[in-house]
């Protein structure tokens, strides 16, 4: 029972030519089958009435019915294995086709198929290799599209890399004159007017230069202070940790909120200038967005150095904002965006996350390199 | 009669440092034996005359103030006074742990300075009034109520506490929790109320305490 439901079986998995073939045989042979019968039945009926003996009829029509078989079951594997080598050949251009897509659609865009003749297969062959065509060139031009603008992405970054480092530079250099000799011939001012008041027994001449003196002084406080805003000499002299804790108690006076600063520290060493700069700079542009913005009462500043990466979050109970909703030419915007590059100019990562009612968070990673554990830092997974 | 205060200024600046001298010198008990522009200079200085008190600036070209104290304190008695621009008290924290007996701040030199001479030379230390303020309040870090450690956190809400601890973000802790990130903010808020803060900074805090996280 289950020999013929298997050949069924084969025979669907088959080529549809071949199937077509097969059934029309299968008629064929069964029609020639009930012909053979139906041209027995006639030859009975003739040689009857013919008077011929019976053994004579039954015998011619064994060997009749017997060549018949024989000559049908020959015919009908000839006509089998004919159908199939017709077959076949009527269904090679189908197959190459669909051999081509596949390749296709699996990356490989160099496959084509061979056309015979013009046929109407010869036509979709052809059609099929034109379309190819255009498929590879398009890919070509979006690969070179997709390259040219990772070269642009790259020397966008360098530029934005030196812009920063420039502006750290002038920042730095600006500040430390303001320090160094704006305040050292402020001092010296100071210092000279007060010992001519000491020598100076008019009344008032000590008085105006007491105001002289005095006014110097103001003035020595504002070049310091502006120092300081400009780049403060505690971030390149002691570090990063006093530098946000300065800068935060600065803001929490000036703006009437409150500020805690809480920093997880394996490792005391310091981090390299560019991580701290870079960390200061978001801070610092994190709390400017919050003042301006968020009309918070409560900010944390975190800052987690482990030995890989260090990870720095600020964040706010203010009236918070749609993240997607920020116009690109908004103040705010060009801020997170500032803040967003200089993470990803050191390789890290930068998240933010805010809505309506909820408050702001900014989320940033940067992976640490440090002498020593460096291979660690390169095996570990991404910051994020 | 007393002898006078032997002094050595250093200071980068030829212009203060004449000023300084002037200043100084009208002061009888007073009497600059030297000056220094560097570090090193100071230190060749202090040995040949073994002033009482120097006078050091912080930020010089060379060695700055902060390593020649260090250098001062191990080759010579003399007390060092700084007088500088930095009026952060990192810096006066510094200066404190290298053994400084006073720092005065160039914003205030002509009020406070020869007072302040005065008293280190007598073995007072002298500091900026408002520095020492400052100092004071960095170093006074009022232990915030210490929270019940029994705040009937459930599972969910301590899973949440850890990831948050942790320096997770909202999205990240609803992926790793398969929640919602409206549900996440939701525990926040709870989790907040029921420890009693206002702060993501406490929230590490309390994590820290309670051993959800480990420092």
């Amino acid at each position: 029972m289950r020999r013929p439901l298997k050949i069924l079986m084969s025979i669907n998995s088959n080529p549809f030519a071949v199937k077509v073939v097969i059934t029309v045989i299968a008629f064929a042979a069964v029609s020639c089958f009930i012909v053979m019968l139906e041209l027995t039945r006639h030859f009975r009926e003739v040689m009857t009435s013919l008077n011929i003996p019976k053994e004579i009829i039954d015998s011619s029509i064994a060997v009749f019915s017997q060549q018949l078989v024989i000559t049908t079951v020959i015919l009908t594997i000839i006509g089998v294995n004919g159908a199939l080598l017709v077959a076949y050949f009527v269904t090679k251009p189908i197959r190459d086709l669909a051999e081509a897509s596949k390749k296709i659609a699996q990356g490989d865009l160099s496959a084509r198929v061979t056309t015979w003749g013009h046929d109407e297969l010869a036509k979709l062959g052809q059609t099929f290799n034109q379309m190819a065509d255009s498929i590879e060139k398009f890919t070509a031009e979006r690969e070179a599209l997709v390259k040219e603008l990772m070269r642009n992405e790259q020397t966008r970054q360098e530029l934005l890399k030196k812009v920063i480092t420039a502006q750290e530079d002038e920042r730095i250099r600006i500040s430390r004159e303001l320090h160094d000799e704006t305040g050292q011939s402020l001092t010296s001012l100071i210092i000279g007017l007060k010992l001519l008041e000491d020598e100076i027994n008019d009344p008032k001449q000590v008085q105006a230069i007491s105001e002289l003196r005095n006014l110097a002084s103001t003035t020595l406080k504002e070049v310091h202070r502006l120092a300081v805003e400009l780049r403060p000499t505690v971030l390149d002299d002691i570090g990063l940790i006093p530098a946000i804790e300065r800068f935060n108690q600065t803001y929490a006076r000036n703006y009437n909120i409150d500020i805690d600063f809480h920093v997880q520290q394996k490792n005391k060493e310091r981090l390299s200038g560019e991580v701290e700069t870079a960390l200061y700079r978001i801070v610092q542009e994190g709390l400017t967005n919050i003042v301006k913005y968020a009309k918070a009462k409560n900010v944390s500043v975190l800052l987690d150095i482990r030995d890989t990466c260090v990870k720095l979050i600020v964040e706010d109970d203010g009236v918070g904002f749609d993240v997607e909703k920020v116009g690109y030419a908004e103040d705010r915007h060009l801020g997170i965006a500032g803040m967003k590059e200089r993470t990803l100019l050191l390789n890290g990562s930068f998240t933010i996350e805010s809505s309506p009612g909820q408050g702001t968070t900014i989320y940033v990673c940067i992976p640490l390199q440090r002498s020593g554990i460096n291979e660690i830092a390169n095996q570990a997974p991404p910051c994020g | 009669m007393k002898s006078p205060i032997k002094l050595l200024l250093v200071d980068d600046h030829t212009v203060l440092r004449s000023g300084l001298r002037m200043l100084l010198n009208s002061h009888k008990d007073i009497v600059v034996v030297g000056e220094a522009e560097s570090g090193e200079e100071a230190l060749e200085k202090i040995k040949e005359l073994k002033p009482d008190i120097v006078l050091l600036d912080i930020s010089m070209p060379g060695m700055g103030g902060m390593t020649a104290l260090q250098k001062i304190k191990e080759i010579s008695e003399a007390k060092v006074l700084m007088l500088t621009m930095h009026a952060d008290e990192e810096y006066l924290k510094e200066a404190l742990e290298f053994g400084v007996s006073g720092y005065v701040l160039k914003q205030a030199a002509d009020t406070e300075l020869i007072q302040a001479i005065k008293e280190v030379a007598n073995g007072q230390v002298h500091v900026d009034s408002g520095l020492a303020q400052n100092l004071v309040k960095s170093m006074y870090h009022p232990s915030k109520q210490k929270n019940d450690s029994d705040s009937n956190l459930t599972d969910r809400e301590k899973e949440v506490l850890k990831l948050i601890a942790l320096g997770h973000t909202n999205k990240e802790i609803a992926e790793t929790l398969m929640i919602s990130v409206k549900t996440v903010e939701s525990h926040k808020t709870r989790i907040m109320e029921k420890i009693n803060c206002q702060k993501r900074s406490e929230m590490v805090r309390y994590a820290l305490e309670n051993g959800y996280i480990n420092t």
